[in-house]
């Protein structure tokens, strides 16, 4: 009778252990999964062709910049100062389907204010062109700050300034790029004008450096 | 010994009605394949997904948007891996596709940290749901 007991265990722990170790419940499922590959490109646009840039200001209001070989950059005040600076595309053969995996605008600094000054990047959404002044810049449609830099206060510097999101929504949309406007919304103080290299000079010219993907 | 045939007898008939109990409710795994009875698993009628993703000003991913779902999916879930260098992953997440008409599309915004758009290669999609 004690064998029989035992054979019984050892009957019903084999065939339960059997039974549930190896059952998977499956209802009626919907089931489906597949891949997408991206490829990835770089881009960068600079030169007097593919960049329209200019300052505009206030204390000038009709006057246009846009053969000055400098950007400048100046807080409110006597004379308030905006850069505007914008790049042709065309050339990078974005796609409409991918985006942007960085963006960065490249200025030259030269002179820098001293103290350095923190300026504001903002994406203009109308457009200009190179014989803009400051009252033309008034009545330019303008989106949200996309971003704000530190200039530093050394002369000859090459500030990198990401515009990644701006440059993301137009790859996105596929809407022409009418660039950003630099300013200084700071307090006015001595010694508080930026300067940049524009599109006009012979070198250090502003550039945007574009990796995305398709 | 009468007695120990019977008892004999008894257990081998047990032995086998668990046996066929097992097999019965059984789906076999090997190493390599799957075996079912009849067991229905099918798509929604997804032929293929395309995603965008959106980055913020430092080139992070902060949501990935997929499009080209077939209504029928709705309800279900939809499951996204971002993909790096060797196909491992680096992000990613789900969501429950909504109601839709003609096509769905999709959005999933939490994905499990932050993850550089350059690090991301591709994208892996799985639509589930019964």
């Amino acid at each position: 009778m004690r064998r029989l007991a035992i054979l019984v265990t050892a009957v019903f722990a084999i065939g339960g252990t059997a039974a549930y170790g190896a059952t998977v419940a499956i209802g009626s499922w919907h089931l489906w999964a597949g891949t997408q590959t991206l490829t990835k490109g770089t881009c960068t646009v600079s030169g007097s062709s593919a960049t329209t840039d200019t300052y505009v200001d206030s204390s000038h209001a009709s006057n246009n910049f846009g053969n000055a070989t400098t950007l400048q950059v100046k807080p409110d005040g006597n004379q308030t100062l905006w850069t505007f600076v914008r790049f042709d595309l065309s050339s990078c053969s974005l796609p409409t389907t991918g985006g942007a995996d960085s963006a960065t605008l490249k200025l030259f600094l030269n002179p820098a204010p001293n103290p350095g000054r923190t300026l504001t990047v903002t994406p203009v959404l109308s457009t200009w062109s190179q014989t803009l002044t400051w009252t033309q810049a008034q009545r330019l449609s303008y989106g949200a700050a996309t971003t704000t830099f530190a200039t530093g206060n050394t002369n000859g510097t090459t500030l990198s300034i990401p515009v990644t999101v701006d440059v993301d929504a137009l790859i996105k949309s596929s809407t022409a790029s009418y660039g950003w406007r630099i300013s200084d919304t700071g307090a006015a103080a001595g010694g508080d004008k930026a300067t940049f290299t524009s599109a006009n000079a012979s070198s250090n010219v502003p550039q945007l450096v574009i990796s995305y993907e398709k | 010994m009468k007695t120990l045939s019977k008892t004999f007898g008894f257990v081998v008939v047990l032995a086998a009605v668990f046996a066929s109990c097992a097999a019965a409710a059984t789906l076999a795994i090997g190493s390599a394949s799957l075996a079912a009875g009849s067991v229905t698993v099918s798509s929604c009628g997804v032929s293929s997904l395309v995603a965008t993703r959106n980055v913020d000003n430092s080139g992070n991913v902060t949501q990935v948007n997929v499009t080209g779902i077939p209504t029928a999916c709705s309800g279900e879930t939809l499951s996204v891996t971002l993909t790096g260098a060797g196909n491992a992953s680096v992000g990613g997440g789900s969501t429950t596709i909504g109601s839709c008409a003609p096509t769905c599309a999709a959005t999933v915004t939490s994905l499990g940290g932050t993850t550089s758009a350059a690090n991301v290669n591709g994208y892996s999609f799985a639509v589930t749901g019964q």
